[in-house]
């Protein structure tokens, strides 16, 4: 009996065997990973067809984008920035390599899809997305393209990781990506560590990934997504410096503009070519959930604004003038805790927002200060309380009128209280937030001061 | 325990019954087959010749003759005392045979008028009784039994006139001493392995348990080693259905040599086919004591120093009695360590190909670039490469095992290095992938017994081909495959994976962790031994 | 091992929980939030979740209630003792039809998702035949190596999926669940339709109690069983929908992996947490399909009296066909409700019948067994 169970069991093994030889016939899947081309970052901007003209003027309404997506005035341009293993440093063939690390490849074309296809017919190997750090869209094209459709390709593509960063630039995207990184090989990487380091610091938004862009378009909301610029970026809306010549030597001409202190990195040997290579992610673009466009830019302080309403991030300083003798006293936020209360009497909605800001008094400019006693704290705190009452009125103000957009999830909590009303307007949300009244009820709290708190 | 084993039995016994009847006469294999059965005549000199017919090629056979010295009478009695050179102890018979029974002999002759004594019957039982001081005695009327006493070292004393002959227990050959095992050596355990003696080794066990209940039931295995298996337990822990299992599978073996522990382990495995060993062996006492007292069985060969236990079970393979004599947390933490490199030294380089040859996207980006940048220009691909260290590796481990110490430790140090080092640079190998196979095989030392190697050592091999095709999910499957066999495997009864599967928290607290000594109060449940407690009350003693 | 009559081999009450839950939880681990979504409209996914299972214990103690009247024996044996060998014979068949579907259904998912997340370039035939050799192995092992190898695989499930659950936390943001009930109760009610189809798998306990050592203690192991898949889904479905939001799992075809992809842990290992998930989805699907594939072949071999054996390698080619019929991703999902119907008729609706036929004609023994 024991023959027979052997015999059996050889016969399978053996029949296994022979149709296991149609294993052989191919690793389908096998490509080793030296044969990769990994694509480190994507930068999408758009340009004109020459064949028809351009158009002037974003895009307020849905009709509207209808109508320019039929015409496609604008082509894509995709750059897919390439890693090139060999060059990187800190391998065995190490040693100073000549080549630079990475490459930049830019192609043009109707879709995204298509693009990654030319992409394929030009380089020696496959093309690799599971690497993708991130993404930068530059801002015509994103006022000009539906969002949601421009990148519905990303987003399907099996390959394309959820959280990738994206980050919208001011000039040409595909600029940010050809800095010449200091401390890291790759522009991209470098660009995506930036991105993370700031997550929570002063003026960024709080998430801005592929995957939280997928959310917030899938449910139609309106969101916010990181915005990258040069230090020195000439004639843009947002609040940099200008510089006309960047040349080390004239340093003198520079204009300042509001508040903004120039920097300049005495490392480089010159901020000789073309436009200084500092990359600064500070600010955010404001994307409308409707039309899935962009209409428009939030500073630093505004950015901090929105986050401290959202609730978001703790991080932001407010620098004011004292009220009696106009020196520059600045606060540190630390904790931040608010609730946006809905509120609808009469079928009229109005918002209250409930802030409890709490932070450190880090720098003044007073002689007289004397943080050890209680007066001048509390007078502190309450000149702190209007700078940050401006700051948020000033937000809540170019939010709701300027740009129509519902960014902070005042229509959010709108829904969770009022469910029923909201399922009636929230096909015209973004309409009726421009003139919802927004109170503010904001309390500000100096905590501590630091090592030193007087000057005398 | 063995219910349908039984059954199983009972129904072959019946249907065997006349194939039994023809393989006992196909036993008798030798030329001299009708007289092996037959008795001692009396006749002293054609019993001698009957014997040495019998044992007609060996020169060694010593035959010393005994006769009263000055006669020449054939109704004195002679006396033949047969042994083999080297097996028997010469000492032991010549003082304690020969002398007394020559002075004997000369005291007979001198007072020769008494001849009570020279009378068949009662001369044996003198010498027995008055002569001969050997203390283990016995006595036997066939030629076949005194043939096979010779042949194991004892004394064969034919009495001419006498129908029997008496058998003097004088085994005298060397023996090694008792050495450290080699293959498991211990720290804090201790030191004396296992010899090639069946009776030193049951010593050596019995210095350790002094517990009358100790018992060995004797057996011989092979036709014509005749080599001697005693079954130990202890009677009133072992599970009787188990003991009976051993012993009737033992019973079974039809084969003419039985050299080592180690083929005897295949005849009575459940089932041989499979890769993973479902005996344990070992050289250490203090292993087979341990294992005895949980209600297990302990099988040992004349000749071999390793010693079977069974039932066993997987995760025995992976502990060591060495977990026991330390303190418990250590003990705890080294055993979860064991596993993972278990698991380590199997899933290793297979993960590695996987990673590389099919998702790359799931490497951290930095180390895959790294892997990149070292990888231009190597000309294999990473499974190719991986099977070819693999087989280097193997290919050195055979190595080292021919070689002298001295010259193994040379051949690792230059295989490992040297080679692996110029192969880099040669742009034959990448450095990543040289860096797996030397950490999986570290990984693949530390695993206490040889035993269980065997199988993680080919079935990595398996996996780096499911890898290379199939990735993950060829790994995965693979992985499937392994558990699914093991789950079926069983060994005496007991399943191959207890006490993991099927679950019996009772047994957890030995099983990854070693729970203090304290809490262990309970034998294993899966052995169904007969007395429960290990520890505290209805204890014996 | 021959089974002709009565199953011979037993398994303990700790196995048969396994049993049933490994068999609950499979392909539906990856596609439920999406299909409860869908139904459900709200972020009130989790309570149709939860609400469907607990509504699944009552059709799976009836079902228990009458398997014990017929101690020892499966489905497929007391069919034909209450209504007769015709029908019986009938309601056997398409009990062998539903596993059998369920088993192709479980292999295509598997093979789908290998698709997409890992081999993307190999031909599903060949991956699905891997997957089905895997599987027959351990088939043919018959009940108890079945059992055993669940529960080998279990904790590691569990504690897995546990795991990656808790750290999916991390994105987690309470407001994707609210409003609670914004939209009253009638989108759950809608929901419960759907997710009921999921907890599809108890209706085996008719086969699973004859080869139970306790029979006694069948109804504790249904309600343990369908408890444990409970936990896993609600679970499940709460992280999901909290870490992803509602409208989002609507557009995405692998809401789950998406999750799991989102994890994020500093010190690079961002990726490998798929990895991990890859051992809970490939055990879970194995297991369920194992399980089906197991209880079709129990089927055939017990209403043509032969060993169940000789059906595991006949069955291959149906389940193979099967697995490969849907045309495309949709036509999956699509099985997957049908198979998910057959379910429901199978497990709530016939067994209550043949109880009632059985009380009435006083069929089977209504005494309980001896509780020792």
């Amino acid at each position: 009996m024991r023959k027979n169970k052997v015999r059996s069991k050889v016969t399978i093994l053996v029949g296994l065997l022979i149709t296991l030889a149609v294993f052989l016939s191919g690793c389908w899947d096998r490509r080793e990973i030296e044969e990769l081309s990994m694509v480190a970052g994507l930068a999408i901007d758009c340009e004109e067809n020459t064949s028809t003209p351009y158009k002037e003027g974003s895009i307020s309404n849905k009709e509207e984008q209808m109508e320019f997506d039929k015409e496609k005035q604008l082509q894509i341009i995709v750059t897919q920035q390439y890693i090139v293993p060999k060059a990187v440093s800190g391998g065995e063939k190490g040693g100073t390599s000549q080549k630079s690390p990475y490459a930049n490849v830019s192609v043009d074309g109707n879709s995204i899809y298509e693009i990654m296809q030319k992409f394929e017919n030009i380089n020696s190997r496959t093309p690799n997305y599971e690497h993708l750090r991130v993404i930068i869209i530059s801002d015509k094209a994103a006022r000009y393209f539906n969002l949601y459709k421009l990148l519905n390709a990303i987003l399907r593509h099996p390959e394309t990781p959820r959280n990738i960063d994206m980050l919208v630039s001011e000039r040409k995207a595909c600029s940010i990506l050809d800095i010449a990184p200091r401390s890291e090989d790759i522009p991209a990487f470098k660009l995506m560590m930036l991105v993370r380091k700031t997550k929570s610091k002063s003026g960024t938004p709080s998430v801005s990934t592929l995957g939280d862009m997928s959310k917030a378009m899938a449910a139609g909301k309106s969101f916010v997504i990181q915005r990258v610029g040069f230090r020195q970026d000439i004639g843009s809306e947002y609040d940099t410096v200008k510089i006309s010549d960047s040349n080390y030597n004239n340093l003198a001409n520079i204009n300042k503009t509001s508040g903004m202190n120039f920097i300049y990195d005495s490392g480089t040997k010159g901020l000789a070519s073309g436009m200084g290579d500092i990359i600064e992610a500070v600010g955010a673009a404001v994307i409308k959930g409707q039309t899935y466009n962009m209409t428009g830019w939030l500073n630093r302080s505004e950015t901090d604004a929105l986050n401290w309403i959202t609730g978001k991030v703790e991080e932001g300083s407010v620098e004011f003038k004292e009220s009696k003798s106009s020196e520059t006293i600045v606060y540190d936020v630390d904790r931040v805790k608010t609730k946006i209360k809905p509120e609808i009497l009469e079928g009229k909605i109005s918002f209250t927002v409930d802030m409890k800001m709490e932070g450190t008094l880090v720098e003044d400019w007073l002689m007289t200060a004397d943080a050890f006693k209680e007066e001048f704290i509390k007078d502190m705190e309450m000149n702190a309380e209007k700078e940050v009452r401006r700051i948020l009125e000033k937000t809540l103000e170019k939010l709701q009128k300027e740009l129509k957009t519902d960014v902070a999830g005042f229509g959010k909590q709108l829904s969770i209280k009022y469910p029923r009303y909201w399922n009636d307007i929230k096909d015209n949300w973004e309409e009726i937030f421009s003139d919802v009244p927004i109170n503010l009820d904001l309390k500000v709290y100096i905590r501590d001061f630091g090592r030193q708190g007087s000057k005398k | 325990m063995f219910k349908r084993q039984k059954q199983r039995r009972e129904l072959q016994d019946k249907g065997n019954t006349s194939k039994n009847a023809s393989k006992n006469t196909s036993e008798n294999v030798s030329k001299n087959a009708d007289k092996n059965t037959s008795k001692i005549t009396g006749n002293i000199d054609e019993d001698i010749k009957t014997i040495k017919a019998a044992l007609c090629c060996s020169p060694d056979l010593v035959i010393r003759r005994l006769k009263p010295a000055d006669s020449s009478d054939d109704t004195v009695v002679a006396y033949a005392v047969m042994y083999i050179e080297g097996l028997a102890d010469r000492k032991v018979i010549e003082n304690n045979v020969i002398k007394p029974l020559l002075k004997e002999l000369s005291q007979e002759a001198k007072s020769s008028s008494d001849k009570a004594y020279t009378t068949r019957t009662s001369i044996t039982e003198k010498i027995k009784n008055t002569i001969a001081s050997v203390s283990n005695l016995n006595e036997t009327d066939n030629f076949d039994e005194c043939i096979n006493e010779v042949l194991t070292g004892n004394t064969i004393f034919l009495t001419s006139k006498s129908k029997s002959a008496l058998v003097f227990n004088t085994p005298g050959w060397k023996t090694r001493n008792p050495e450290e095992p080699i293959s498991e050596p211990s720290v804090r355990g201790s030191r004396d392995g296992f010899v090639e003696t069946l009776q030193e080794n049951i010593v050596r066990i019995r210095r350790r348990v002094r517990d009358p209940g100790f018992a060995i039931k004797k057996l011989k295995v092979g036709r014509r080693t005749k080599t001697d298996v005693a079954v130990v337990y202890i009677s009133n822990i072992a599970n009787k259905d188990l003991v009976e299992e051993v012993v009737h599978r033992i019973e079974q073996i039809n084969i003419d040599e039985m050299i080592s522990a180690g083929t005897l382990e295949q005849f009575i495995e459940d089932n041989f086919l499979s890769l993973f060993p479902q005996i344990q062996y070992t050289e250490r006492p203090d292993r087979v004591v341990a294992a005895l007292m949980e209600g297990r069985t302990a099988i040992i060969l004349d000749n071999t120093p390793f010693v079977l236990i069974v039932p066993a079970t997987l995760p025995m393979f992976i502990q060591s009695p060495e977990d026991y004599y330390d303190r418990w947390i250590y003990s705890s933490v080294i055993r979860v360590l064991r596993y993972l490199v278990v698991l380590f030294s199997l899933f290793l380089p297979s993960v590695y190909i996987a990673y590389i040859s099919f998702h790359q996207g799931l490497i951290p980006t930095k180390l895959a670039i790294f892997i990149a940048s070292t990888r231009e220009g190597v000309p294999l691909p990473s499974l190719i490469e991986a099977l070819l260290m693999e087989t280097t590796l193997e290919i050195l481990r055979e190595a080292g095992i021919r070689l002298p110490k001295t010259i193994g430790q040379a051949v690792g140090i230059v295989g490992g290095l040297v080679i692996g080092e110029a192969a880099v640079r040669a742009g034959i190998v990448s450095p990543v992938s040289v860096v797996v196979v030397a950490l999986t095989a570290i990984a693949s030392f530390s695993v206490p017994q040889y035993a269980i190697g065997i199988p993680i050592r080919l079935f990595r091999f398996v996996l780096m081909i499911t890898a290379g095709i199939l990735g993950l999910y060829g790994v995965m499957l693979a992985f499937i495959m392994i558990t699914v066999h093991i789950v079926r495997l069983k060994s005496f009864g007991v399943n191959y994976m207890s006490p993991f599967v099927p679950y019996r928290p009772g047994d957890w607290k030995d099983f990854i962790f070693r729970l203090p000594v304290m809490m262990m109060k309970k034998r294993p449940e899966i052995l169904k031994t007969e007395d429960q407690w290990r520890q505290g009350n209805s204890g014996k003693g | 091992m021959h089974i002709t009559d009565n199953p011979k081999d037993k398994i303990s009450t700790v196995q048969a929980i396994v049993f049933i839950s490994s068999l609950t939880v499979g392909a539906a681990i990856i596609t439920l939030p999406r299909s409860a979504a869908r139904s459900v409209n709200t972020p009130d996914v989790w309570a149709s979740i939860l609400f469907g299972g607990l509504i699944a214990i009552i059709p799976s103690i009836i079902l228990v209630k009458l398997s014990q009247r017929f101690p020892g024996k499966t489905c497929f044996q007391f069919n034909r003792i209450i209504t007769g060998k015709f029908l019986g014979w009938i309601l056997s068949f398409l009990m062998i039809a539903y596993y059998t579907l369920l088993a192709g259904f479980e292999g295509r998912m598997m093979v789908e998702l290998v698709r997409v997340y890992l081999l993307p370039r190999t031909p599903i035939e060949v991956a699905l035949m891997a997957f089905l050799w895997a599987g027959t192995y351990l088939t043919v092992s018959g009940i108890n190596p079945i059992a055993r190898a669940f529960e080998f695989y279990f904790p590691i499930v569990i504690f897995i999926f546990f795991s990656v659950l808790f750290l999916g936390l991390q994105r987690f943001e309470l407001d994707n669940l609210r409003p609670l009930f914004g939209q009253g109760f009638k989108p759950v009610l809608r929901g419960i339709m759907t997710t009921f189809l999921t907890y599809a798998g108890f209706e085996t306990m008719m086969i699973l109690t004859a080869f139970m050592k306790e029979p006694w203690k069948a109804v504790k192991v249904v309600v343990i069983g369908i408890g444990i898949s409970i936990a896993f889904y609600v679970s499940l479905s709460v992280v999901v929908v909290g870490v992803l939001t509602v409208e989002e799992i609507k557009t995405l075809a692998w809401p789950t992996i998406a999750l799991v992809n989102s994890i994020e842990y500093p010190g690079g290992f961002v990726e490998n947490f798929q990895v991990f998930f890859l051992i809970v989805w490939i055990f879970a699907i194995y297991t369920t399909f194992v399980s089906s594939h197991y209880i079709a072949c129990l089927g055939l071999g017990q209403i043509s009296n032969k060993a169940f054996n000789s059906f595991v390698y006949a069955l291959i080619p149906i389940i193979y066909i099967v697995a490969l019929a849907p045309q495309n991703l949709e036509e999956v999902f699509q099985l997957g409700d049908y198979i998910g119907y057959f379910g429901v008729f199978m497990g709530g609706i016939v067994p209550v019948i043949l109880l009632f036929i059985a009380i009435i004609r006083r069929e089977g023994c209504a005494e309980k067994q001896g509780e020792k």
